[in-house]
């Protein structure tokens, strides 16, 4: 038959106390402690320890208690509720903020700047000479030297875009100018 | 309905299924609860903490265990934040609960000590210990279900209990050499 040490008895000591053992192990446990006093003397103060715990149990607080707590925790539970909507209704809000700060974002980087586009001398001097043509040179306040400055070229190039409703309507319309004088 | 239906039904925002939830399981819950903090308040605000949570965080529950076990893990976790921060439990609060009338005042006093010291020892143990101690002992807990509860495998929850009795029993074996 197999010897316990009292490392291990304590161990199946506590272990019947709590869940019971099998008969081989009870067999086991008993043998060893029917010769030592000092596992028989952990079993009685782990018994006696075990029952003290389990006897100190609390009362039961009474019904008064249990109907303000029913009652509290309704309340607690009524207003998590109530702020839950307006919780919900603040995370959306925020969700569609964000969003539309993003697509703003995205479009702000995605625009092209509304820069002149119209920046290139050649073309504002073929523009120039066509007004001097349609409605006569301009003024000695306003000639054009020979050769231009860049800046002064820059100052009477028209600030629009390709896209620029005016300039299409101004092409147009020298379109139909030269039509008439065909 | 059983407690998966009310769950579900909880979570569309039935109101009224979580208040049966609530009748369901507030009262073993409190209990359990007052039998480790042993104060009727802090017991009260304790299991209503527990079902707030349990409530705001019900759409996060898996359902990979019990609702029971889930909201009796959230109380433990509640349990355990409220044990690191409480002040030790007056000594003539201990004498006063422990009054019976068959027994002599200086058996009063000397089973009051006892308790107190008790009481004491299992508030000094390792959280663990103490928690599947009380688990197992108040509760009726197999170890698995205190496993997880508290984590771990039933075989450390096993283990833990009888560090708790051993620890424990030296305690106030000691004590009792002392008077």
């Amino acid at each position: 038959m197999r010897k316990l040490d009292c490392t291990k008895a304590e161990e199946l000591i506590i272990r019947d106390l709590d869940e019971g053992l099998d008969r081989e192990m009870a067999a086991l446990l008993e043998s060893h402690v029917s010769h030592c006093s000092s596992c028989r003397d952990f079993r009685e103060e782990a018994a006696s320890l075990l029952a003290s715990v389990a006897a100190d149990v609390p009362d039961d607080p009474g019904e008064d208690f249990w109907r303000y707590y029913d009652v509290s925790l309704e309340a607690r539970l009524r207003e998590k509720s109530l702020s839950r909507p307006w919780g919900f209704g603040l995370k959306l809000a925020g969700v569609i903020l964000a969003g539309i700060l993003a697509v703003l974002v995205v479009r702000w980087g995605l625009m092209e700047p509304q820069k002149p586009r119209m920046m290139d001398n050649r073309v504002a001097m073929l523009l120039i000479q066509d007004l001097n043509g349609l409605y006569g040179p301009v003024g000695e306040e306003f000639a054009i030297p020979a050769n231009p400055p860049n800046q002064l070229l820059e100052a009477l190039t028209p600030e629009v875009s390709r896209s620029d409703d005016a300039l299409v309507t101004w092409f147009e319309v020298e379109d139909e100018s030269d039509d008439l004088l065909l | 309905m059983n407690d998966v239906d009310l769950v579900n039904e909880s979570r569309r925002g039935n109101r009224a299924a979580f208040s049966e939830l609530v009748r369901r399981h507030s009262r073993p819950l409190t209990m359990m609860i007052l039998r480790i903090v042993r104060d009727e308040e802090d017991a009260k605000d304790l299991s209503q903490a527990v079902f707030l949570k349990a409530f705001e965080g019900l759409s996060r529950f898996k359902m990979a265990s019990s609702f029971k076990t889930w909201l009796y893990r959230i109380a433990m976790n509640t349990v355990k934040d409220h044990l690191r921060k409480r002040r030790p439990v007056p000594d003539s609060d201990l004498v006063d609960q422990v009054v019976d009338p068959a027994q002599s005042p200086g058996e009063r006093i000397d089973r009051g000590t006892r308790l107190r010291r008790l009481r004491e020892a299992i508030d000094r143990l390792p959280e663990k210990q103490r928690l599947t101690l009380q688990l197992r002992i108040y509760e009726e807990m197999d170890y698995k279900e205190i496993a997880s509860i508290l984590g771990g495998s039933a075989g450390s929850a096993r283990g833990n209990f009888f560090q708790a009795a051993k620890t424990l029993r030296e305690k106030l074996v000691k004590d009792d050499e002392k008077t």
